[in-house]
């Protein structure tokens, strides 16, 4: 399965950083280069799924309950993309906000790529983040049943 | 006759299975996320980054 740029933006953000071990794994090696890199805001770089794996889980764990949200559609470059979003507990005000960027790469694989654990379901309907005005964009990705 | 279709339905599916076999999709290979500077002294990212360090 091809995933577009918007899609691998709001997965990414959602399935790889905002959720626990078993889905998170599973969405990495779905969505990632074996030698993808990530770079944090505090210029630490990350490589492999291993590594972020690793960074994801722990910068989750510092607070469990907060969730991303996206406040506006993803935007499409080229190769890349970026996406805003806010972060926080759902119902409260945002606590931070960020912006990811993304790069891409095609790749051309064998077999039919249906990678996905079986306990992780992705597509579910965006919730709305107290009164802050969040983008409802058609077929967006949310937080799902995942731990 | 028979063989025929044999062979038909051999290429067929021959060529399903190739059409199946190789696909080309799109994987990340970079992310970086900015914050805010302000939400940034707060963020879990921070507090990651300063454990890390």
């Amino acid at each position: 399965m091809s995933n577009s740029i918007s899609t691998l933006l709001l997965r990414n953000l959602f399935d790889v950083f905002g959720k626990a071990t078993l889905c998170r794994r599973a969405a990495l090696e779905e969505l990632w280069n074996e030698d993808g890199v990530f770079y944090d805001p505090n210029k630490g770089v990350y490589r492999g799924h291993d590594e972020i794996d690793r960074i994801a889980g722990a910068v989750r764990a510092t607070h469990p309950a907060f969730q991303y949200q996206p406040i506006s559609e993803p935007e499409e470059l080229g190769n890349s993309g970026r996406v805003e979003w806010v972060s926080g507990i759902p119902g409260q005000a945002p606590a931070y906000a960020g912006t990811d960027f993304l790069a891409v790469e095609a790749f051309r694989g064998s077999g039919v790529s249906t990678v996905k654990s079986p306990t992780c379901s992705r597509f579910t309907a965006p919730r709305r983040w107290g009164a802050r005005s969040i983008i409802q964009t058609s077929g967006m990705i949310s937080p799902t049943s995942c731990p | 006759m028979k063989v025929g279709v044999a062979l038909r339905l051999t290429g067929f599916s021959l060529v399903m299975a190739l059409a199946v076999s190789t696909f080309v999709g799109t994987k990340i290979v970079a992310t970086h996320p900015t914050m805010d500077s302000a939400s940034f002294e707060d963020s879990p990212e921070r507090e990651e980054a300063n454990h890390v360090q």
